[in-house]
């Protein structure tokens, strides 16, 4: 079983191929708090510190093959931990940018490609989107002490500009309540926007540069066009 | 009046303290071996004797002899205190790697002296692409080896554009400046591989190429690598002179042989006999940070000991020459040389560390500490938590401490509030192996159920051999209770650390359990019929 096992030749690998990152993976003293730390280590696994190992020995090729990069949540524990402070969720990320975008995993890449076209991950038509908002608020309506609730959608001159995540016009619909109930208490002035209204970045979590720069682009329009004051972006 | 110090050691390791001492006031001799050229001093004030040989070294701080053999003649010096300046060996580690010496493997001096300045190395250094450093696989680094280590590295990084592989066991960076050399090594490049379990599989080729094999500890795949330059750490040796030097000054050696023993309760330049010193044992060389701070240690030392030569007096042990039939037990026996035999033998309060090993095996009883047991009061550490136990039976337990390790342990129980047995008695010693027989059927005879003898894991004892002292008495009580038909259970040796309060209570109980178990003790009651034995 052993000797089948495959070998790595070092004398073909380039531990300086990644020098130029800039996350300091080569400081790793392999102290391990960062996997002690990861909330998704083992998972398949997927293990940080086992990551900075490979790019720091120049390995990357095997973690851009390998699945388990992609199951990291990108939510910096890791680094906020790391005593050599290391970048390891823009490493993350970097590795994930290094797969032909068609090769990203499916959801993922069928997502950010249908926010690019459609303006939102689900390809959720715009008339279906403002039923649901409207429907929901309707709900709110009927709550005692929210008598005349409205969605403000498309509102001019809000304080604050929300983005919606894809999941809370789909399956958490139920979540949306929560903080429209808590801006309507407070007595915010804020708005929804009708169009590209995608709270999710998941060219950011693919590390696709330039469909995150577009959907950024896209939320910055919508605040000029409303002439917003604040973006609640909940990614 | 100027104290006299005697330095050991070669010209090039030795003279920076030499002189250091001189500056501070003291009358300095600098003793080196008769092979080295030796001009003369070019201070005045520091005197130069070569020798061929050193025959014996009695007396104590303040008082030492030596006979010396300096051109061929006996000669007698006399000093008040002695330093040791360690001259140490490097010795490649090729055979620990299965490796031979070659153009392709090479031990670390031979780099770093091919990589000094103003010469160009050889072309099989020069035009290398992959090198290996092996280090600390085998045996133990130290840090001046890892630091020389990660030093060559970056060099060959930075000068030579190589790519370099540091193979490496524990690597430990706690020494001054090694962690900003890990840094440089990596920032400039070189890649460590660290290996706690399976160590590297190395081999040679005819043609001289060695390929190292390895699974690496983090990702767990499998590695092949066949460097242009395989690098060889190397074990220091002490050099014949030191060697010979601290045989004769019976200084106890290290588990390698190098310096004093590496002993956890004594600063590092202190060796087993008071007013003798150690330097340089950290290998770094002159000049060094951690070569500095063992000299000004030695320094202080001998500023405060010049000054009072009682200033670190601990309470002696007396011999009662009325009882004394000279039989020399203690001489023999003590760790730290203390015994006097210029007149009746007496124990040198100078060079006493009170650990009462002496009085412990004294077979006439004729050695007294000046604290002994029947004077302490067997009162439990204040600030004990006591439990109850549900047993109607609560055993009444005495606990032999050891007060460098296990009392120690036992206050910082207490700090905790850890739970500690009800029936636990306790009774300091200033070491382990000064408990005695006597003492321990003297509790038994006062109504212990059981005994607890605690002292410092073996290899840890202020006084070298203590625990091993305590074993022997132990195994020698236990097979008397066997005798007796008591329970051999009834008396246990526990070794603690100092900072072991949670072992403390975890033993104390389990002890406690052990006792509950076999119930009360038959030499309880008063009823001494320990008395004949002794």
């Amino acid at each position: 079983m052993d000797h089948k096992e495959p070998i790595i030749d070092l004398n073909r690998a380039d531990p300086g191929r990644f020098r130029s990152w800039g996350y300091d993976q080569d400081f790793c003293v392999t102290c391990g708090i960062c996997s002690g730390s990861c909330p998704a280590s083992g998972v398949d696994g997927f293990d940080p510190r086992k990551l900075v190992r490979m790019v720091s020995l120049g390995l990357a090729d095997r973690v851009v093959e390998a699945r388990w990069p992609w199951i990291c949540t990108m939510c910096g524990k890791c680094e906020n931990v790391c005593p050599m402070q290391i970048d390891i969720a823009d490493m993350v990320r970097r590795i994930r940018s290094m797969r032909p975008r068609e090769a990203v995993p499916g959801i993922l890449h069928k997502g950010l490609a249908a926010a690019l076209e459609t303006g939102n991950n689900l390809r959720l038509p715009k008339e279906d989107y403002i039923f649901i908002l409207e429907d929901v608020a309707e709900e709110i309506a009927e709550e005692p002490g929210f008598k005349d609730f409205k969605v403000p959608i498309d509102k001019k001159g809000a304080n604050i500009l929300t983005t919606i995540h894809n999941k809370l016009v789909n399956t958490h619909t139920e979540d949306l309540k929560h903080w429209w109930k808590i801006f309507h208490a407070a007595g915010e002035s804020w708005t929804v926007p009708s169009e590209n209204w995608e709270g999710t970045s998941w060219g950011y979590f693919t590390g696709d540069d330039e469909g995150m720069k577009i959907m950024a682009g896209r939320l910055v329009e919508q605040m000029e066009g409303l002439d917003a004051k604040k973006l609640l972006w909940c990614e | 009046m100027r104290p006299t110090v005697l330095i050991f050691g070669s010209r090039s390791d030795a003279s920076g303290i030499a002189n250091d001492l001189v500056e501070t006031g003291m009358a300095v001799t600098l003793a080196v071996p008769e092979e080295e050229n030796h001009d003369l001093s070019r201070n005045p004030l520091l005197a130069v004797l070569p020798i061929s040989e050193c025959r014996s070294c009695t007396g104590f701080p303040g008082q030492f002899i030596l006979q010396a053999v300096s051109n061929g003649r006996v000669t007698t010096l006399s000093t008040d205190f002695i330093v040791i300046s360690h001259h140490t060996l490097r010795e490649p580690n090729y055979s620990h790697y299965g490796l031979a010496p070659g153009k392709q493997i090479i031990s670390l001096t031979d780099l770093q002296r091919e990589l000094k300045a103003g010469t160009p190395p050889s072309p099989a250094i020069a035009s290398a692409k992959r090198t290996a450093f092996l280090v600390g696989i085998a045996n133990e680094s130290t840090p001046e080896m890892t630091g020389r280590v990660m030093a060559c590295a970056q060099r060959l990084q930075e000068e030579f554009r190589q790519q370099t592989y540091v193979f490496t066991g524990n690597l430990k960076v706690a020494a001054a400046g090694l962690e900003a050399r890990y840094r440089k090594a990596k920032t400039a490049g070189t890649v460590f591989a660290k290996f706690t379990g399976e160590p590297p599989q190395i081999e040679k080729a005819d043609g001289g190429e060695v390929t190292i094999s390895f699974r690496d500890e983090v990702t767990r795949d499998r590695f092949r690598l066949s460097p242009d330059l395989t690098v060889i750490d190397e074990t220091l040796h002490p050099s014949p002179f030191t060697r010979h030097i601290s045989e004769v000054l019976r200084i106890h050696k290290g588990p390698d042989g190098v310096g004093p023993s590496d002993n956890v309760h004594r600063a590092a330049v202190l060796t087993n006999r008071r007013g003798i010193y150690a330097v340089g044992l950290s290998g770094w060389g002159p000049g060094n940070r951690d070569e500095i701070a063992e000299i000004d240690s030695v320094r202080l030392s001998l500023l405060k000991a010049g000054n009072d030569l009682t200033a670190d007096a601990v309470a002696a042990a007396v011999i009662d020459t009325g009882l004394c039939v000279r039989c020399l037990t203690c001489l023999r026996i003590c760790p730290h040389l203390a015994v006097d035999l210029a007149t009746a033998p007496a124990i040198n309060p100078r060079s006493c560390e009170g650990c009462g090993i002496c009085a412990a095996e004294c077979p006439r009883g004729a050695i007294q500490m000046p604290v002994s047991s029947d004077d302490v009061h067997l009162e439990p550490v204040a600030g004990w938590v006591k439990t109850g136990v549900s047993d109607a039976f609560t055993p009444s337990i005495t606990a032999f401490c050891c007060s460098r390790s296990a009392m120690k342990a036992g206050e910082l129980a207490a700090c905790n509030r850890s739970p500690i047995p009800q029936g636990l008695r306790i009774i300091p010693v200033p070491c382990g192996g000064g408990i005695s027989t006597n003492q321990i059927y003297e509790a038994f005879n006062r109504g212990a159920d059981g005994i607890l003898v605690m002292t410092c894991h073996p290899g840890n004892c202020h006084s070298e051999h203590g625990e091993e002292h305590l074993r022997k008495r132990v195994d020698h009580v236990s097979s008397r209770l066997q005798q007796m038909g008591v329970e051999m259970e009834r008396l246990a040796v526990v070794t603690l650390a100092s900072n072991m309060g949670g072992a403390f209570a975890e033993a104390a109980y389990a002890f406690e359990k052990q006792i509950i178990r076999l119930g009360p003790s038959r030499l309880r009651a008063g009823k001494q019929m320990l008395a004949c034995i002794y």
